[in-house]
């Protein structure tokens, strides 16, 4: 007999809502600082920041406990309580319901702008008008964090989705791993040949939790269309497309056509790298900026790892992009949320324009095991993003001639923003679609996308 | 009842049952009058038997019955926990029944139930049987079987997510490949997926069962047996007549209690499959867990989960009907 280990699931999950809710009547005396809240800047405040490196992490742990130390001296009326709460979809609600969370935290772009709709975060543009760290960053970056017209959290680290690929398949299967395909096309050639010269997964996509969607719409964007529409305050949704149509029609043929797509079709972004830079598949789509995870979490072999630009058609419109996002607790009093902004440049963005501070934690990287000059979207502009790269560059150990074309496609390739209007129910509904394409032959994808228009648009009705 | 109309053998039992039962324990005599009202329930005891259970009836009260009722309000509001909630009607229900996805969980959660209920349930009892008839090493079969159950549930999810790895590298794909079959899909097919996720949670749940049944067994006496070997009785025969018989209330509770765990399942679809491929095994629980912890929508949570109760609430009694007449024979 099974055992019936949800058996109180359903009882628990009532136990947990009402005990959260329970607990957010019983905080719900803080009260988040409105936007345009007075403060007297030099009293005394406390704030709590997040994402504090474990233990595991010794060295970058106590580079950020000093940065701690370093910005109390600086700041003497603002006391900083550090703890390690990293983002989680499955807590954070619970921590803002029950007083736990944060001052500030990082949290991924993909969330921020339910997270601004549902005011669960902070509206920043008072704090922040007159900041010219925060002012200076990449517009492109700071608008995919600005609903209805306010900023809701503060970029500190920026992607862009690649074509990530091992350059050992490539070389064992004759490819030229300095010459990364450029078109769909290409991909499906390529594939097909590490499929078979060495019998390896030519291609694969990660497909569950919502990143079968979120892939699908960086490859639309490459086809050379978007998944909604927005004209003026209304949105649309455009999934029944020719771009969205191709880029699953470019899945199926790799997996049926090709048989390169290999045979794990329930993959997460995190198996999905493992496969492609530990030699089990030779390309993927991924997020660009995992080049550290690759070689530090999956102890790929450095010189394996190749990330090239996210290849486009004829009719390409860019890339997706993405990112981790500081936002500031909406519980969080006025002076709170001044010192957390403070916090904020002072932790995350100060080294990109302060020589010390980019070799602190240039140092601190190296001492933890972590590659130093790792490939990523600059926050700021060309020149700021040069001269950081002076600051650190006798501690890089990144091949980055191995990513010549992903760095030079930062300037050249648009950075395209995600759906703005229920993106993450979209990508949920799309990872479904995508899982049929690569587990069903005979799956009628026009019927398909004219199903998930019609769901989709309900979608955006009902979010609207 | 159950005896009735089940040939001579079965009359003897339940006459041996009859003639070996408990004599009629004679009724306690009276106890003498302590008073009525306040003072009498006092000096029956009744405070320190309030104050021996207020512990638990305070936790249980808090921890899960005062959660329950303040769910109720919860669903008809607009609450994501942070945001002062607004009441919305019946919007949450309209829009939990209305969503395209809910009639494919429902169909996946029933399939789920139905195969665990044919895959699992006769695993445990024919275990239990086989344990309870051994002389030596009862102890052994008991404490293997329950090895399973020791694991803690995502841990050994994700052991048979490794296990059923479609390459040739998976454990099972790797016993496989010995006889010269290739590789199968297991989880990364839609027919398969569901059976496979059955399989897992029989493993990981019978072991538990099997001592609960395993412990029914061993009280029925040995005097209905050798009765029933008596009258020529096989190993089917005393099986069918005497076992099945004697512990039939556990069978009937252990059938309840199942189908209304399977009908929440939950972590090993999540784990395994995150719902896939193409929505083939998602189930209900798993939509609740989307509406709270993916879109931040409790009310809409709240909502599928009261209806969730109320179907099981349904399943329950319709059960309890059903099977009042075999349970009271």
């Amino acid at each position: 007999m099974i055992r019936s280990r949800s058996r109180t699931a359903l009882f628990g999950t009532a136990t947990v809502l009402a005990a959260v809710n329970l607990l957010a009547a019983c905080s719900s005396s803080g009260g988040g600082a409105a936007a345009s809240a007075t403060y007297d800047p030099k009293a005394p405040v406390t704030i709590t920041v997040g994402d504090e490196p474990p233990t595991s992490e010794a060295p970058q742990r106590a580079a950020f406990l000093a940065n701690v130390k370093q910005f109390e001296t600086l700041n003497p009326n603002i006391t900083v309580n550090a703890t390690e709460t990293q983002w989680s979809p499955q807590t954070y609600q619970a921590m803002l319901a029950g007083g736990t969370m944060p001052t500030t935290l990082i949290v991924p772009l993909t969330e921020i702008q339910s997270l601004a709709e549902r005011g669960q975060v902070l509206d920043l543009a008072a704090y922040t008008k007159n900041d010219k760290v925060v002012s200076a960053i990449n517009p492109t970056l700071t608008k995919q964090t600005t609903h209805n017209g306010d900023l809701y959290g503060v970029p500190v680290g920026a992607f862009t989705m690649a074509l990530i690929y091992d350059r050992a398949l490539y070389t064992a299967a004759g490819l030229d791993p300095d010459k990364p395909p450029t078109t769909w096309a290409q991909v499906e050639q390529n594939a097909v040949t590490i499929h078979q010269k060495t019998g390896k997964a030519g291609f694969l996509i990660p497909t569950v939790n919502n990143f079968g969607g979120f892939v699908l719409t960086a490859m639309s964007y490459g086809n050379g269309g978007a998944l909604e529409k927005t004209s003026g305050s209304t949105v649309t949704s455009t999934i029944d497309s020719a771009p969205v149509q191709a880029a699953l029609q470019f899945l199926h043929d790799v997996r049926w056509k090709d048989g390169a797509f290999g045979s794990n079709y329930l993959l997460d972004p995190d198996s999905a790298l493992k496969e492609v830079v530990t030699g089990s598949a030779g390309q993927a789509i991924l997020a660009g900026d995992r080049y550290g995870e690759a070689v530090f979490n999956d102890q790929a072999n450095p010189d394996d790892v190749g990330i090239a630009p996210l290849p486009q058609s004829a009719d390409g419109i860019g890339t997706l992009a993405g990112g981790n996002i500081s936002v500031v607790s909406p519980k969080a009093s006025a002076a709170q949320a001044a010192a957390a902004l403070k916090w904020i440049d002072f932790e995350y963005l100060t080294m990109y324009t302060d020589k010390d501070a980019a070799v602190a934690a240039a140092k601190a990287s190296k001492a933890s095991g972590q590659p130093v000059g790792a490939p990523t979207v600059p926050l700021f502009d060309a020149k700021t993003q040069a001269q950081y790269l002076e600051y650190i560059k006798d501690y890089i150990d990144v091949p980055r001639d191995h990513f010549t074309a992903y760095l030079n496609s930062v300037d050249t390739l648009p950075m395209v923003l995600e759906p703005t209007v229920a993106a993450q129910q979209i990508y949920a509904m799309l990872d479904s679609t995508v899982q049929a394409v690569l587990t069903n032959q005979g799956t009628d994808i026009s019927a398909l996308l004219q199903q998930n228009q019609s769901q989709a648009t309900s979608l955006i009705n009902a979010a609207g | 009842m159950l005896y009735r109309g089940k040939g001579a053998m079965a009359v003897k039992v339940a006459r041996a049952h009859e003639a070996t039962s408990e004599p009629t324990t004679p009724r306690a005599p009276k106890r003498a009058r302590r008073g009525t009202g306040l003072r009498g329930w006092y000096r029956g005891g009744g405070l320190s038997t309030l104050l021996l259970a207020l512990p638990v009836i305070l936790v249980f009260g808090l921890f899960s019955w005062w959660p329950i009722i303040a769910s109720i309000p919860m669903s008809i509001q607009k609450n994501d926990l942070v945001q002062p909630a607004s009441y919305v009607g019946w919007a949450n229900f309209r829009a939990v029944l209305s969503d395209p996805l809910l009639p494919t969980a429902i169909q996946n959660t029933v399939w789920f139930t139905l195969l665990a209920v044919v895959i699992g349930f006769p695993v445990p009892i024919l275990l239990a049987t086989y344990a309870a008839e051994l002389r030596r090493g009862r102890g052994l079969v008991s404490a293997l079987a329950y090895l399973p159950g020791v694991i803690p549930p995502v841990v050994s999810v994700l052991l048979w997510k490794q296990f059923y790895d479609p390459d040739g590298s998976g454990l099972f794909n790797t016993v496989l490949g010995w006889f010269s079959i290739p590789p199968q899909p297991f989880l990364q097919n839609a027919i398969s997926a569901m059976p496979s996720i059955v399989v897992q949670a029989t493993w990981a749940g019978f072991g538990s069962t099997t001592i609960i049944y395993l412990a029914a067994l061993m009280s029925i006496r040995s005097d209905l047996y050798d009765a029933a070997e008596l009258d020529g009785g096989g190993i089917v025969q005393r099986a069918w007549h005497v076992t099945l018989p004697q512990i039939r209330h556990i069978i009937l509770l252990m059938l309840l209690l199942q189908i209304i765990g399977t009908l929440q399942v939950f972590t090993e679809p999540y784990l395994m499959t995150g719902g896939g491929p193409a929505n083939a095994t998602v189930t209900v629980l798993m939509l609740v867990y989307d509406y709270a912890f993916v879109y931040g929508n409790y009310g809409q949570a709240t909502a599928l989960s009261l209806l969730l109760a109320i179907a099981l609430g349904v399943v329950s009694i319709v059960y309890y009907r059903v099977t009042r007449r075999w349970s009271s024979s």
